[in-house]
């Protein structure tokens, strides 16, 4: 049976194919079009998915998206309607009447449905299986659709290792739900709690995302770095926005935020009066003097300070508020579902700080779905229907994150040919590469990094990386400000081999296929004898998003650690996605090419290609 | 936002005969006499309006420009690359450049009466800025204070061969066109961004073989005359794709400006490389900027635009120039400004202040390269 699923409408479209309960392919639609977060229908994905799979469209027997339009409609006009309620004192409008006015008097409906409406016009939403139908050339009865948090579940729990799991989803909001508590055992998923609006973790985080100066679903890995720089001194306060309930389930205080309808910020003016002003987006941000520009004043640099201290101490109160939510959750699921495996998935479960406090302090074997968020829904659709629907055999785990395009060797030659750059040398044999990068890396030169397939979601795994020399204290600095001209307070995530993982981070390696480690989405603490040792890649708070890498799991890359290990003496190297700032990652040579031209990267290699960037004009 | 409207109406102050009138609904005031508003989006635009007499005489100056619409706006056919009119911006001569003087009157000129010609594209023509604003006019003011500050007894006439549009490769046939007889003492060619933009965009064949960089609209001219638009264009939707990598791009671009140099000195001329700014090089950017240049992006071109601020970090880097060739660096310059200054009005035309900054590092760069090592003196007339 062949299944395509579909996410798309909102934001980071995808699509995923799974044969015979085998995921074949998957992309994101970002990756094909440069697009960042691209939500336009997957054209280029399917393309791709179909391409890797040798089958048309025609073979496939059925098209999942991932969530319920209609339902979500529905509850956008349920939110606008009480919203409005909520905004004239009781002056009611019933839902019939907030309908009847969409379709008669559109001055009179709400300013978020309105502008909701109009857009699900525009793009065609009502019928989504019709435009599926449409753009695919396919019989509306081969199009079906699942629930968002379905999707979120069936993503968690069938790519998981574990035949028997809790499985917990949080994300913004899907239809209605917002967290999702369930219980999987082989092929059947059973819900047992779910959280709906506007009780929402994914937007209490968001929330406080934009109000730190940050995009809401691009920054919020921001939050988590900006984090680590401070203290939770605004803990109680945030604290006291969240109540947690007994059957695992929680509820957001909502006199803050603007969950239900929002038009243009998330949050209300109850919550600036308790967390004062918003940041400026792009505001300079920084702890210490040495990391503001010379030219400011003592005045202006001590308001920059005072300020960055202010705005991190109110992230890591908000980061570690969301840990304990995150740990309550997980707590019920384990104990509703009588086990340690959980599985995760949704736009949260990317808090990688979280995960590692899951798999440290809850002991839990822990499966987070490397596309956590609403991409992730791609393959959760799919194999929804092939479980649920279907009554297909349980599917296979995942067997590896390199589900992406592959690195083509006649693209890379043609690529090369074309892009300006003379310095070009190749490598006979991986060992040859091997050996040849670690002495680039080891005399401090910052690589891109593009082998095999690329990676499913958004961490770069040594398929499409930019990798730089882990102990050098300059490093970060380096790439933040010369590479990927980004914030210099980001921090930079190590990969190591896993035979050496322990030595270095605080915690014991789970080599079993699907843990956390492997897709860099669990941080640790720097054993306190090696930040010192690791400096480029230790962050703030001295801890460290951790990706494990094996001889199985990756050899070229594994290759790569033990020669930069045989020269510097540590198998650990800085690991950061191949993009810039503001862009998705690189996909094919071409685009490495490119973003390799403009950034400040040394020297590009393309399986055994190395290209220098040294050129004279 | 009213006080940001307040600042572009001082911005274009009536002074040497030009006026600009702010237009804004409610607000809308009537046409002055040389016929020019400022629109919400920075730019001034003419007033439809009977043409002048010394308007007409330029319609009618030569076959082209008789054969052109005549339209206060426009690109226009000429066999060495396109022309551009915009009128109600101040005076143009026949060949739509901001230039009032006699160019054969010029070429007697007396030895100490320098001329210095600058080329570029509609950023060179300073489309935001009225004749008096432009940095050509700014430039000859500041070399001739120099001079005098210095005592010499020289006197320099700059002039604007800045065309919309124009890569390097019309720069050079402006030049071979128009400055062959003239020989300018000093050519500036501030440039760079049309190169970036355009050469990733056209076709790599006649890029990668001949390192000829075109407008890529060209193409659509030829599907005109030739009735050929069934033939795919290089570019045959939006939004623009690179077809072209940055690097590749950036040694055509290097070569013709070489070219370009060598062209010069063959004829007598002092050669600068100016690479003109671009607005990514701004990093904070005043309420009104930002605004602005938001109103005027343009989505389409964002995919090739996002890559300029690269190439010219490149160029910069990777440029090799002898001693005798000034490297001036607007985009560089730019950067050090922070937001209580208006320097752009879209993605790479510069408002009035903008321009100002120009002049100083041109005047700045010829003063210390050719006045002060006293080139001025090597006389190959």
């Amino acid at each position: 049976m062949k299944v395509l699923g579909l996410s798309f409408g909102f934001h980071d479209s995808a699509a995923a194919l799974l044969i015979d309960g085998r995921i074949v392919a998957a992309g994101q639609e970002e990756r094909f079009t440069r697009i960042k977060h691209d939500a336009d229908f997957p054209r280029r994905a399917i393309e791709f998915c179909l391409r890797q799979a040798s089958i048309s469209m025609a073979d496939v027997d059925r098209v999942v998206y991932y969530e319920n339009a209609l339902k979500k409609f529905d509850r956008i006009v349920w939110a606008s309607n009480l919203r409005a309620q909520q905004k004239s004192n009781g002056r009611l409008m019933g839902r019939a009447r907030t309908l009847w006015n969409a379709a008669t008097k559109a001055h009179d409906v709400p300013p978020y449905l309105k502008s909701v409406t109009h857009s699900w016009f525009k793009w065609q939403k009502f019928d989504v299986v019709g435009k599926i139908s449409d753009e695919l050339v396919v019989p509306r009865e081969k199009v079906t659709y699942v629930d968002h948090h379905d999707s979120h579940l069936a993503a968690a729990f069938y790519t998981s290792p574990f035949d028997h799991a809790a499985i917990v989803t949080m994300d913004g909001v899907g239809e209605y739900e917002t967290a999702v508590i369930a219980v999987g055992r082989g092929s059947e998923i059973e819900r047992k709690l779910a959280i709906s609006l506007p009780h929402s973790i994914g937007l209490f985080y968001s929330a406080f995302t934009a109000f730190l100066g940050f995009e809401v679903n691009e920054g919020e890995y921001k939050v988590m770095g900006m984090a680590a720089f401070g203290q939770p001194k605004y803990y109680d306060e945030v604290r006291k926005l969240i109540t947690l309930r007994d059957d695992g389930g929680f509820e957001i205080e909502q006199s803050c935020f603007e969950f239900l309808a929002p038009q243009m910020l998330p949050y209300t003016e109850e919550f600036l009066r308790r967390f004062g002003e918003p940041r400026e987006p792009e505001a300079d941000f920084a702890v210490q003097r040495s990391d503001l520009p010379e030219d400011l004043t003592d005045e202006q640099a001590d308001s920059v300070l005072s300020s960055s201290r202010h705005y991190a101490d109110l992230a890591a109160s908000v980061q570690l508020c969301t840990e304990e939510l995150i740990l309550h959750l997980a707590a019920k699921a384990s104990v509703i579902a009588g086990t340690r495996n959980v599985c995760l998935a949704g736009g949260v479960a990317l808090n990688s700080l979280a995960n590692g406090r899951l798999i440290r302090e809850g002991g839990y074997n822990l499966f987070v779905h490397p596309a956590a968020g609403d991409a992730g829904n791609a393959i959760g659709a799919a194999a929804s229907y092939y479980h649920r629907t279907a009554k297909q055999p349980r599917m296979q785990g995942f067997a590896s994150p390199y589900l992406g395009s592959p690195l083509d060797a006649a693209e890379v030659d043609a690529a090369v040919a074309e892009s300006g750059f003379d310095a070009v040398t190749t490598c006979s044999s991986d060992e040859e590469l091997a050996e040849h990068v670690a002495g680039l890396l080891a005399d401090g030169a910052v690589i891109g990094w593009v082998q095999g397939q690329a990676e499913w979601g958004p961490r770069a795994l040594g398929g499409r990386s930019i990798l730089a020399d882990a102990t050098n204290p300059a490093m970060k600095r380096i790439v933040n400000e010369r590479v990927k001209f980004r914030e210099l307070f980001r921090p930079f995530a190590p990969a190591v081999t896993a035979e050496a993982a322990s030595q270095y981070f605080d915690f014991e390696p789970n080599l079993a296929a699907g843990a956390p480690e492997y897709y860099m989405l669990a941080v640790h603490p720097v054993r306190a004898g090696k930040k010192s040792v690791v400096p480029a890649i230790t962050h703030a708070d001295g801890s460290a998003r951790v990706q494990i890498v094996t001889s199985a799991s990756n050899p070229t890359f594994h290759a790569l650690l033990r020669a930069f290990e045989r020269r510097k003496g540590v198998p650990i190297l800085m690991n950061t996605s191949f993009n810039l700032r503001g862009e998705p990652m690189v996909d094919s040579p071409r685009d490495a090419i490119r973003t390799f031209s403009i950034s400040g990267i040394d020297y590009l290699v393309l399986g055994r290609t190395v290209v220098s960037s040294r050129i004279e004009l | 936002m009213a006080d940001e409207h307040v600042v572009l109406l001082e911005s274009y102050h009536d002074k040497d005969g030009y006026s600009a009138h702010w237009e804004s609904g409610d607000r809308a005031s009537q046409a002055g006499a040389t016929a020019s508003s400022i629109k919400f989006s920075g730019r001034i635009v003419p007033y439809k309006r009977d043409w002048s007499s010394s308007e007409l005489q330029n319609m009618d100056a030569n076959v082209f420009n008789q054969l052109s619409p005549r339209e206060p706006w426009g690109f226009y056919y000429f066999p060495f690359g396109y022309l551009f009119r915009f009128l109600g911006m101040g005076p143009i001569n026949s060949f739509g450049c901001r230039i009032t003087r006699s160019l054969p009157d010029l070429a007697r000129r007396h030895k100490n009466h320098k001329v210095v010609a600058c080329f570029g594209g509609s950023a060179a023509w300073s489309i935001f800025c009225l004749h008096h604003q432009m940095y050509t006019e700014l430039l000859q003011q500041r070399l001739n204070a120099y001079c005098k500050e210095q005592d010499l007894e020289l006197q320099f006439t700059v002039l604007n061969f800045g065309q919309h549009g124009h890569v390097v490769m019309n720069e050079m046939l402006s030049y071979m066109n128009f400055c062959w007889d003239l020989k300018p003492d000093i050519v500036v060619a501030h440039d760079g961004y049309n190169d970036a933009v355009y050469g990733q965009l056209c076709d790599s064949r006649v890029l990668d073989d001949w390192d000829v960089i075109y407008q890529e609209n060209l193409e659509g001219w030829s599907q005109i005359l030739h009735q050929t638009a069934d033939i795919p264009r290089t570019q045959h939707s939006l939004p623009y794709r690179a077809v072209n990598q940055p690097v590749r791009v950036l040694k055509s671009y290097a070569k013709r400006k070489r070219q370009f140099a060598q062209i010069v000195r063959s004829n007598g001329g002092m050669f600068v490389w100016g690479l003109q700014p671009a607005a990514s090089s701004r990093k904070k950017r005043s309420p009104l900027e930002a605004s602005l240049l938001n109103r005027n992006r343009n989505p389409d071109h964002a995919p090739v635009v996002v890559n300029v601020e690269g190439m010219f970090r490149i160029l910069r880097q990777s440029l090799k120039l002898d001693d005798d060739t000034p490297f001036v660096d607007c985009d560089a310059a730019m950067s050090t400004y922070g937001p209580d200054h208006l320097m752009f009005g879209d993605e790479v035309h510069l408002m009035p202040e903008g321009d100002v900054l120009l002049a100083g590092l041109y005047a700045d760069a010829i003063a210390k390269a050719y006045i002060d090592k006293g080139r001025w003196r090597e006389v190959l007339k």
